[in-house]
């Protein structure tokens, strides 16, 4: 009884933490990002905490976080590219509508008749303000933080006692002037500061310990309906309506239109950009081609490497194993990214290592870069050093897993070492590693770090489109999303991922097919 | 264990979950009170500084040292705390697209000119109002670089443009033509004193950057210009005479082994710190690591080819965040404290490069900052517009197909793709 009331305890303890995190995260997400998220936070957690009360529900208690997991990092994210693809959200349109009117709102000129001043600011002890405005004729007023407007001060004015040389009171109603020092402490009052001044208001537009305070009178250059959804540009009259995620004015040639935009619903626009561009459209089943043949390539020369290794690390007679697998694994140890650029280095026409060895042998020089075919094949052997540690080690394990009688009696019925290891070795070893091939296939499908890094998909198949010879679907997608006319347009870079995932579904499940057919026959 | 001991249970778990959600709503409250609230009076009868405002600034490595000592002796004059955060300099500009609109960003940034397109665009900055007087202290060509649709959004502290450096011991001067220079390199090759004469950095991109003095040197521009100065994306000069010209002389280069894609800007670097490479194209972030090497260098501007070579010109300057809550402050820091000779003698100290605020480029008796800051008067500014991003691809293209040789496209035919697709992609973003 005592331990289930402690481990009821420790349980309530635990989910109260979990629940402090989780309402943290629901708020913070909810009010920052999207609401949907934040509600389906707080319905997981409300979900959660009741799973892991309810003894009754006890199986559930494994499979609901999964859930959560899987809502927060998989179907949200799909959702919300799905939605995007739809719209142009992107440079240019990043800020949300309420957040462009704001600013525009926000946005005040000084109209031709209105007038500047200069002010000098008096401060009391209980940190309260009082403001001393004079305008360009020398009219000087007084402005008290409560009271509307601004009141004027006859120059001879006695009321205010004694003034500077430019008939500014040393003091006003017992407050002293603010010092050089503190006026710049005082800014944030100094820039919410708001005086009434029909039809304009008196704003404080430079402050400067330098060049004193200087104050406007300004009124908002734009004025919004939300009932038409125009912005009205007050100085001009110009009326801007609200199309394809900005405010516009005008058609055709004098069509006008105001920055910043706001993302807005472009219906199947970027679908249909990516459909009827033929410069798009072209180059894609040769990158398609490549992709496929990058992929199982890797696949194949990783594993032959790998494998070949392996068995010469098993066998009994190779001495200063320990050593030799060490230094093997270091390709795998050290960072792609590192790997990549030092062959890049390598292999750099002139002056690369491999370069001046072949120059120096043969007498002529390879250009890796600038090559369709070689690029292919530095790449292809990049990627092979690159993976084949990993395919070393896997190999080594499924090596020593096959026993050794069956060797014996091949040996008995007389198979040499070729006939061993074409139907047994290499049978027993594909049981094993199928499902890995499977899974190295699906990873260098999307290798975008070999290839972006080792030549940016170069070389160009032409100045008019952004493939690259050494481009995959992937890389080649980057490119079309964030190297356009706009910069970066994530409605775009949304539409080409889905059309990726027509793609790369199918291949996906085909996968998925093939990886049960090996399990089911090694079963 | 019994029904209502598990109550029990469920009713302590719901008060727990009670008395967290609610010390947190009174935790946010407070913090937003903080925040918005004016401060509480001092009821002490001298001003004690009562903070109402602080600055943070996002600078770069290179920057932060100086502006941590600038903003320590703001903070000691004026009592305002300055808070400097360091990030990569292209990250400055990610992380304000990102954290701006959210109120994440900074009051003050780090920049370069031609950010200004895609920020503008974006309603990030808020414009810079500088006294006439203050203005006149400035490079014209740095105040230009940053303003945009008629109002200054940047102050700038340094412009860069590209000069040739030249190997001191293997070429006395630079020639006055390019063509003598070419003659020049392929000379210094044939005598076996260089490896190479002459190199301009080409890196997987193309580079078009380092290759747009010979484009201006025979009469080809990226985008015309209006009356007013400001670049028109609809004229795109890339495949005029001159830039067919320019492609036929790189092609020529190529063709005669002067000019190698092998040059990327690490391995011209490498080969010039050994003295094998006479020649080398590009700007002043070279300096630092040369002097460091102690190859013996100077700087020279870019030979004339058929017209003066105009290099682009960069500015590197501090903006606005429009989403800073302390707008006014920020703006005050900048006229009035950043605008001086102290605090753009730290900068350039810092890391030296042509300075934008005159009274500092007059003062300057490195002979190397002097020929940069000589080369930024006849360059071009960078173009800021938002359609750059779709000319630096398919430009870069149209160049590498010419180091590449490709069978395929003669150069004439590259530069005419490249300029077509640029022309195409900028009509149809136009519009949205």
């Amino acid at each position: 009884m005592s331990v289930t009331i402690r481990n009821q305890v420790i349980k309530i303890l635990l989910l109260g933490i979990f629940d402090v995190f989780a309402v943290q995260f629901a708020v913070a997400l909810g009010s920052r990002i999207s609401i949907i998220l934040g509600l389906g936070i707080a319905v997981f957690t409300i979900v959660i905490n009741v799973v892991f009360l309810s003894d009754r529900l006890y199986p559930w208690r494994w499979i609901v976080p999964a859930l959560a997991g899987m809502f927060l990092l998989v179907v949200y994210p799909i959702g919300y590219s799905m939605v995007v693809a739809f719209t142009n959200y992107g440079d240019g349109h990043l800020l949300a509508k309420e957040q462009v009117i704001a600013q525009k709102l926000a946005d005040l000129y000084q109209p031709s008749d209105a007038k500047t001043y200069s002010v000098t600011v008096f401060r009391n002890a209980a940190n309260e303000f009082r403001y001393w405005l004079v305008d360009e004729d020398g009219n000087a007023f007084i402005h008290r933080p409560g009271e509307p407007g601004i009141v004027p001060v006859a120059p001879d004015d006695p009321a205010y006692g004694e003034r500077d040389e430019n008939g500014v009171p040393t003091s006003l109603d017992g407050f002293v002037p603010l010092e050089r020092a503190a006026l710049l402490q005082s800014a944030t009052t100094l820039q919410n500061l708001v005086i009434e001044a029909p039809p304009n208001e008196i704003r404080v537009t430079n402050i400067s310990p330098l060049r004193g305070i200087q104050a406007q009178e300004l009124t908002p250059r734009w004025s919004y309906d939300p009932a038409t959804d125009t912005l009205t540009n007050v100085e001009t009259g110009t009326v801007y309506r609200s199309e394809r995620g900005n405010f516009v004015t005008g058609e055709g040639e004098s069509r006008e239109v105001l920055q910043p935009g706001f993302p807005a619903f472009i219906g199947f626009d970027n679908f249909l950009r990516v459909l009827n561009d033929a410069r798009i459209r072209d180059p894609f089943w040769r990158v398609f081609l490549w992709t496929v043949v990058f992929a199982a390539g890797s696949v194949f020369l990783t594993l032959g490497l790998g494998l070949a290794f392996a068995m010469l690390l098993n066998s009994r007679d190779l001495p200063l194993k320990p050593f030799f697998r060490s230094i093997l694994i270091i390709p795998y140890a050290v960072p792609g990214w590192l790997v990549v650029t030092t062959w890049r280095g390598l292999l750099n026409p002139a002056y690369g290592p491999v370069n001046l060895t072949l120059e120096n042998l043969l007498n002529t020089q390879i250009d890796w870069f600038s090559n369709a075919t070689l690029v292919k094949i530095a790449i292809l052997f990049v990627n092979m050093y690159l993976g084949f540690p990993y395919m070393m080690l896997i190999s080594l394990g499924a090596l020593q897993s096959i026993p050794g009688d069956m060797y014996e009696a091949a040996t008995i019925d007389g198979a040499n070492g070729r006939q061993q290891f074409r139907w047994i070795t290499l049978p027993m070893l594909l049981v094993a590693l199928a499902p890995l091939l499977v899974a190295s296939f699906a990873f260098n499908f999307n290798n975008f770090t070999v290839i972006e890094l080792f030549n940016n998909g170069g070389p160009p198949m032409s100045a008019a489109t952004v493939a690259g010879h050494s481009d995959i679907l992937l890389s080649y997608t980057f490119r079309l999303a964030f190297s356009g006319a706009r910069g970066t347009d994530y409605g775009f870079a949304a539409a080409i991922g889905i059309f990726i995932f027509f793609i790369v579904g199918p291949i996906t499940y085909f996968n998925f097919r093939l990886t049960r057919q090996f399990e089911e026959a090694a079963a | 264990m019994n029904k209502s001991s598990r109550l029990v249970l469920v009713l302590a778990l719901l008060a727990l979950l009670a008395v967290t959600s609610m010390a947190q709503v009174v935790l946010a409250q407070e913090a937003t009170a903080e925040a918005t609230e004016a401060p509480t009076p001092v009821p002490t009868p001298t001003f004690a500084p009562s903070v109402e405002g602080t600055l943070t600034i996002w600078a770069d490595e290179e920057r932060t040292p100086a502006i941590e000592a600038a903003g320590a002796a703001f903070t000691e004059e004026y009592g305002i705390p300055v808070q400097i955060q360091q990030m990569g300099f292209g990250d400055i500009r990610n992380n304000l697209v990102l954290g701006g609109p959210a109120g994440n960003g900074p009051d003050i940034l780090i920049g370069a000119h031609d950010w200004l397109g895609q920020l503008y665009a974006g309603g990030l900055l808020a414009p810079i109002e500088l006294p006439e007087d203050l203005a006149a202290k400035f490079n014209p060509l740095a105040l230009q670089a940053f303003t945009y649709e008629g109002q200054l959004y940047g102050l700038p502290y340094a412009l860069e443009a590209i000069a040739i450096f030249y190997n001191t011991d293997l070429v006395e001067t630079v020639p006055d033509t390019w063509d003598e220079t070419i003659e020049l390199a392929q000379q210094l090759v044939a005598d076996g004193k260089a490896e190479r004469g002459i190199a301009i950095p080409v890196g997987a991109g193309g580079d078009p950057y380092h290759h747009y003095p010979l484009f201006t040197g025979f009469g080809s521009y990226v985008f015309g210009r209006d009356e007013e100065g400001s670049y028109n994306p609809e004229d795109v000069g890339l495949d005029n005479e001159g830039g067919i010209a320019a492609m036929n002389e790189l092609d020529r280069l190529v063709k005669a082994g002067v000019l190698t894609s092998a040059t990327d800007y690490g391995a011209a670097q490498t080969l010039f710190q050994d003295g094998k490479l006479a020649m080398w194209i590009t700007g002043p972030w070279a300096i630092g690591t040369l002097e460091e090497s102690g190859v013996p260098f100077a700087v020279a501007p870019i030979p004339t080819m058929e017209d003066t070579p105009r290099p682009f010109m960069g500015a590197q300057g501090f903006m606005v965040n429009s989403f800073s809550k302390n707008l006014l402050l920020a703006q005050a820091f900048l006229t009035e404290f950043v605008a001086t000779d102290e605090v753009m003698q730290l900068i350039y100290e810092a890391n030296p490069r042509p300075p934008a605020w005159l009274p500092l480029a007059e003062q300057i008796d490195d002979p190397n900052i002097q020929a940069f800051t000589e080369v930024t008067t006849h360059a071009d500014p960078m173009p800021a517009i938002p359609q750059m991003a779709a000319v630096w691809d398919a430009w870069g293209r149209a160049i590498l197909l010419v180091y590449q040789q490709d069978s395929n496209t003669t150069p004439e035919e590259a530069i005419k793709q490249a300029a077509e697709a640029i022309r195409e992609q900028i009509a149809s973003s136009s519009g949205s």
